[in-house]
């Protein structure tokens, strides 16, 4: 009775193991297929901002992480005010993408891989500024205050700033 | 591609843009005294963007005025240029590497024009290194080189870029397109060397230069190609899009000493 038991724990086992090993990797193979495709769809649809490397996706994954910690943490009002913060902290980040293949000589960094933290760096202040402008007008309009035109500026000038670098991206491509 | 040609003014609009930003936000910003939130990180932007700036400019001006004001020789065949120019660099230079080249005398806005060109050559010297250009008139800038007589004043900044390892391959097949040979001769000549210093695996280097009979160029390359120990070359012509193309194919065969 106990030798079939254990035949049949055995066999269960075994059986159920290779299943589940099986359909683990039938599942990787699939999920690491359906992300290749959506990265060649990415990087053919966003041309001008790459999808990051292996060795660059974890520094990125913990930068973008900790930007959205700290600005969902908090009430409305509070979004308005560290998402500006915020935005302007990665402006101190962007600031040494001014003279990008000096500065990759100098730190000895790859120029890809400083050319990618340039361009998250950027999208994710972009971001920011979208949040603290749409979070800015949200509150206001709630509270019957007046949303001022010219605070769009800084908005505007930064969306155009991060234009200019995808049309440029594109002429350093072609 | 014609966005191309405005690299250099997009690169300028985007860098006269994000300063534009940096004071618009010191405006929108509600407290404007030095260590307040966020002027304060203004101020580390500008001061990162300074400082270097004023890196760069001491880097660039000590690299070419270290042992007086560096000319550029030109010269001239159909419309191709020969630059040479040169600079006290003590790194080295590897293949694959470019430069950015500004000519101040050249015109008004000149100082701002630094397009990058890729390196054809060097030779050291007892003050450095004398660094080889292949550059194609094509507008602007390459067509106010062309019409220079004298030898002008030229700063070089890098060089920049990485070089692709060929070490561990048996037969090395290059090919280029007209004027893009010039980036391809510094591999020839890294392969020949490593070569000498047994340092590589080649054995056999096949360059495939497709060059167009309208620039005329190619009594000015051909030497460039054909300078390399243990070549031949031979050409083939054919007709494509109406225009004359010459295939070039020099191999280069290398065997013990």
């Amino acid at each position: 009775m106990l030798s079939t038991q254990a035949y049949a724990l055995l066999l269960g086992y075994t059986v159920g193991l290779a299943l589940v090993l099986l359909i683990g990797i039938k599942c990787m193979q699939y999920v690491s297929k359906t992300a290749r495709s959506l990265a060649k769809t990415y990087e053919n649809t966003f041309r001008g901002f790459p999808l990051p490397r292996l060795q660059e996706g974890l520094p990125i994954l913990i930068f973008l992480a900790a930007n959205l910690f700290f600005l969902i943490n908090g009430t409305l009002e509070g979004i308005v005010l560290r998402s500006g913060r915020l935005s302007a902290i990665n402006l101190t980040l962007l600031s040494f993408g001014y003279h990008m293949s000096f500065l990759s000589y100098l730190s000895g960094l790859n120029m890809s891989h400083y050319r990618s933290i340039h361009y998250w760096g950027a999208g994710t202040m972009t971001s920011e500024v979208l949040a603290h402008t749409t979070a800015a007008v949200v509150q206001r309009t709630s509270t019957g205050s007046e949303v001022a035109m010219w605070a769009v500026c800084p908005s505007s000038l930064e969306k155009g700033s991060l234009l200019i670098d995808y049309r440029d991206s594109q002429a350093f491509r072609s | 591609v014609r966005i191309g040609q405005f690299s250099e003014v997009f690169a300028l609009s985007h860098k006269i843009l994000a300063a534009a930003l940096i004071v618009a936000v010191w405006f929108h910003a509600g407290s404007r005294t030095p260590g307040s939130v966020p002027t304060v990180y203004l101020l580390v932007a500008s001061c990162t963007w300074l400082i270097t700036r004023i890196l760069w400019l001491c880097g660039v001006l000590y690299q070419n005025l270290r042992f007086g004001m560096p000319r550029a020789k030109i010269e001239r065949c159909g419309s191709t240029l020969k630059v040479s120019i040169p600079v006290a660099w003590q790194r080295g230079i590897r293949p694959g590497q470019n430069v950015r080249l500004c000519t101040p005398t050249l015109s008004w806005c000149s100082i701002l024009q630094w397009p990058h060109f890729a390196i054809a050559g060097y030779e050291h010297n007892d003050r450095g290194i004398t660094i080889d250009f292949l550059i194609r008139e094509r507008s602007r800038f390459t067509t106010a080189l062309t019409r220079i007589s004298h030898h002008p004043l030229a700063l070089v900044d890098g060089p920049y870029g990485a070089e692709i390892p060929l070490k561990r391959y048996g037969t090395i097949l290059l090919f280029a397109s007209g004027i893009g040979i010039a980036a391809q001769l510094l591999y020839v000549k890294r392969v020949q060397d490593d070569y000498d210093d047994r340092e590589t695996s080649c054995r056999e280097l096949t360059l495939i230069w497709e060059s167009d009979e309208r620039f005329n160029d190619r009594n000015l390359i051909e030497p460039e190609i054909t300078k390399f120990e243990a070549h031949e070359v031979s050409r083939f012509s054919s007709l494509s899009n109406s225009q004359w193309v010459v295939l070039s194919v020099a191999e280069l065969v290398l065997t013990s000493h």
